[in-house]
């Protein structure tokens, strides 16, 4: 009987340390995967609908894919499409991947991006925004889709690279697609699958796809869990609740760091904001604002080491006359802007801007009160009291700013259709800094967005030459030039400029950051692991 | 004194129903009148190319091209046919979107109304009754330091208190996800119970000062004095006396709460990250949405008007002499 029970212990360990062993063995890799990945955050999905505004953002980030995507750095990779070519910058040619498939198990074909542009062009007149440039869309095979555009354009690939592809089958019979709240709905061919929404928990569920072209994801869930206010997101990741609190293109506060930094388990990184915070804008199409002298006045007067301690507690940057953010390519070194208030009084008296009642404000040429009008956002805190530093600057020089404030609704109405403010403080994406040809055009270039109302014929010339030159020395040169231009004509200058400050779970290794969508970037979720 | 009461009735239930159809005007008439267009909103910093045709081709698509007095017309009509209209930013239709919101609204407003009118009734009194005593310093400090304290700042601490540091309750959200039956409202309360508590004490708070001070007043009224001169208990009196002088205008703050109730919850709203119609609306009006600002100050209309109404007839329970042959 001893016997027996002792052979069976025995048999019983051995099978146990087997067991374990190959459990080891197998589960190294697995052991690392992360089974769910919380992830916080103050934007809000109101329906799982991929023209639902943030969930159209998700869907870019975990579901869906377009033919090209930025990588780490910034720059175009392959996506959908592995390859493409263009000999006139008009016709753009796409090879599709053979083993791509939707979440349902059909495959990408060459007619599901036809119909997805064409889609989009015909059921959401939004999309006339960013891709209203493409004439129409070829299908000649299943992996070949060809785009031909109104006039060439360099930059098609950064347009295209945020449009997501959606499955013809799906949405052929889809009337109003924004209205379509079904769960096919969700449906793309990205390294996730939409599983559920609920609206009353906040919660969103991804989970991996198994079947994906690309590498494992390494999480095998997303749960995206919504706040309505940062203070409650962030007390939810001091807690542990969530793994990351995660902005769409911006950061977190710095007055949270302190916080953060006595806790182990949490990590930090600070990355280079490839759009800018905050950016003072002049109506160049307006007197007296139609006067180079007169900006560079307004730039002198700025004390811009006070607004980067005071608005970014040292995780910004003295910004440059350039204009355009370090690491946007082909950047150049311009001057770094300072503070001169002499030379800032010089060039307002040279314009004949001058104190004549006494009061210690300047009159304009004609002898009336020099008053500019700063619009500026009252829902953005930050805007408002950069907005009153500003106002502290120019009095020193003795310009009269009126601040103005407007809600986000009314400022949209007077920089986007109105056109009627004089000078504004409004921020910039990183995407919005590639539109039009890239280098801010599209803020800029008043055929474009235009918030500066430049129509200069100088500036649109390089504007269109850049859109239409291949020649990678060419680029730079037109690159270089454009920066010398913001730096001597200055029709808007940054004020400060903020980096992304990311927290996340240091148990966690592996995050890796995107400019376009930060942290939760393909490397991240294919790369992170325990650490 | 039946018809009298009638009369009393029906001439209420006409005066409401004049202001119900001139608050349906203004309904329509105040989003926009407001700076701001709904469609520049929608296309946001995604329309770098402004192209007129399109701004057009929304406007279009949401009947805001049309002039004036014909969107009021269609609006007139849509609102006979209980439509409610739909989304300009949300992608869902009016009727759903308040459907969900107003439910939570509701049960978050309801309870704290009651709760908070229950503790102000009874620690008011208890005050006024105790006027000057140790009692009375002590509540009236503490319901001075809620009414003085900013709504955001209670909730906030509420929740770092009681959900951060002390972990007894969730961070926000109206349920954890994933229940059913017994354990979903199980959940659903756990996770309302803090937003409830701070939104019953902001309310308490000024209905308490209300009620001490009426307590107060009432307690040096010479039928008061009438009644401790027959022999009658000061619990008595309080009861019988005092508590009904102070139901009338205890009553009307009490409708008015339901009038506020959805600015109210607004703050509240947002610390614990509810959906509801405090939310709803302040998002509808930072877009512009207009069929939301419309469906919901309708429906914001309807609550008040009901409760003032009723606030109206429980006066004539609460005092007998209004809407009496006096």
């Amino acid at each position: 009987m001893n016997r027996e029970f002792l052979l069976l212990s025995t048999a019983l360990v051995l099978l146990n340390l087997i067991g374990t062993g190959w459990a080891a063995e197998n589960g190294g890799s697995d052991g690392d995967r992360i089974p769910m990945l919380k992830v916080g955050t103050i934007n809000q999905i109101n329906e799982a609908n991929p023209w639902d505004y943030y969930f159209g953002v998700y869907s870019m980030i975990f579901s869906h894919q377009g033919l090209v995507r930025f990588n780490n750095e910034g720059d175009i990779v392959p996506e959908l499409a592995t390859s493409w070519e263009t000999d006139d910058l008009q016709k753009w040619t796409f090879h599709l991947r053979e083993d791509a498939n939707w979440h349902d198990g059909q495959p990408v074909t060459a007619n599901d991006i036809k119909f997805s542009i064409d889609y989009n062009l015909e059921k959401d007149p939004l999309s006339k925004s960013y891709i209203g440039s493409i004439d129409s869309v070829e299908a000649p095979d299943k992996k070949t889709a060809i785009i031909n555009l109104k006039k060439p354009d360099y930059n098609f690939l950064n347009t295209i690279a945020v449009v997501k592809m959606i499955p013809e089958h799906i949405f052929q019979s889809v009337d109003e697609p924004k209205k379509y709240n079904d769960k096919n709905a969700a449906i793309g061919c990205g390294p996730y699958k939409f599983v559920s929404f609920d609206r009353d928990a906040g919660i969103v569920t991804y989970q991996a796809n198994e079947n994906y072209w690309g590498a494992i994801p390494a999480i095998d869930a997303i749960e995206l869990r919504m706040f309505k206010n940062p203070d409650a997101l962030m007390l939810a990741f001091q807690k542990g609740e969530i793994d990351l609190p995660y902005y769409y293109s911006k950061g977190i506060s710095y007055y949270y760091v302190p916080k953060l930094l006595e806790n182990d388990d949490i990590g930090i990184e600070v990355y280079p904001e490839r759009g800018i915070t905050n950016v003072l804008w002049f109506n160049t199409a307006i007197a007296p604002f139609d006067n180079k002298e007169l900006r560079q006045a307004f730039s002198y007067a700025v004390n811009y080491e006070e607004l980067k301690n005071m608005f970014t507690a040292g995780y910004g940057t003295v910004p440059s006359a350039g204009w355009v953010p370090n690491g946007t390519l082909y950047y150049i070194e311009t001057r770094s802007l300072t503070q001169d208030i002499n030379k800032s009084r010089a060039l307002l008296d040279s314009l004949d801007f001058k104190d004549i009642d006494g009061d210690g404000l300047r009159e304009m040429p004609d002898k009336a009160k020099f008053q500019p009008k700063l619009l500026t956002r009252s829902d953005l805190p930050d805007s408002v009291r950069a907005a009153e530093m500003l106002k502290k600057y120019f009095a020193e020089v003795g310009i009269d700013m009126q601040i103005d404030l407007a809600d986000k609704s009314t400022h949209g109405q007077i920089m986007d259709e109105k056109k009627t403010h004089e000078v504004s403080l409004a921020g910039t994406t990183f995407w919005g800094m590639t539109m039009g040809e890239g280098y801010g055009s599209g803020y800029t270039d008043t055929r474009n967005y235009g918030w500066s109302m430049v129509s200069d014929p100088k500036y649109q010339s390089m504007v269109d030459d850049l859109g239409m030159t291949q020649d990678k020395d060419k680029r730079k040169d037109l690159a270089a030039e454009i920066q010398n231009y913001y730096a001597e004509e200055m029709p808007q200058f940054t004020i400060y400029s903020m980096n992304i400050i990311q927290p996340y779970n240091a148990l966690y290794a592996g995050w890796e950051y995107n400019p376009l969508h930060g942290i939760l970037s393909y490397g991240t979720l294919s790369n992170l692991h325990k650490a | 004194m039946l018809s009298s009461r009638r009369a009393y009735f029906l001439s209420k239930l006409v005066r409401y129903s004049f202001t119900f159809l001139l608050i349906l005007s203004l309904n329509f008439a105040l989003p926009r009148m407001m700076p701001g267009d709904p469609i520049v909103n929608l296309l946001g910093e995604e329309a770098l190319h402004n192209d007129p045709r399109m701004i057009e081709r929304l406007r279009a698509e949401h009947g805001l091209d049309r002039p004036l007095h014909i969107q009021y017309i269609g609006y007139l009509r849509s609102l006979a046919r209980m439509d409610l209209g739909y989304s300009i930013h949300k992608n869902l239709s009016v009727a759903e979107l308040m459907e969900n919101s107003l439910l939570w609204t509701l049960l978050l407003v309801f309870p704290s109304v009651v709760i908070g009118s229950i503790l102000a009734l009874l620690f008011g009194s208890l005050a006024g009754f105790k006027n000057n005593s140790r009692t009375d310093f002590l509540l009236t400090a503490l319901a001075l330091l809620f009414y003085t304290c900013p709504p955001f700042l209670l909730a906030m601490l509420i929740l770092s208190i009681f959900a951060f540091h002390l972990g007894l309750f969730p961070l926000g959200n109206l349920t954890s996800g994933g229940r059913l039956g017994l354990d979903y409202v199980l959940d659903v309360a756990w996770h309302l119970f803090l937003p409830v508590a701070a939104l019953s004490l902001l309310g308490a708070s000024y209905k308490f000062l209300v009620v001490r001070n009426s307590v107060t007043q009432i307690f040096d009224e010479q039928f008061i004095v009438a009644a401790r001169a027959k022999g009658l208990t000061e619990r008595c009196i309080l009861l019988r006396h005092v508590i009904r002088n102070v139901l009338p205008p205890f009553i009307s703050m009490v409708a008015l709460s339901f009038g506020f109730m959805v600015s109210g919850a607004l703050v509240v709203e947002i610390v614990f990250s509810l959906n509801g119609m405090g939310t709803l609306i302040y998002d509808a009006v930072v877009a512009r949405d207009y069929p939301i600002m419309q469906g919901s100050f309708l429906v914001l209309t309807i609550f008040v008007l009901a409760a003032n109404f009723a606030a109206d007839m429980l006066y004539g329970v609460a005092d007998p002499r209004i809407g009496g042959p006096h």
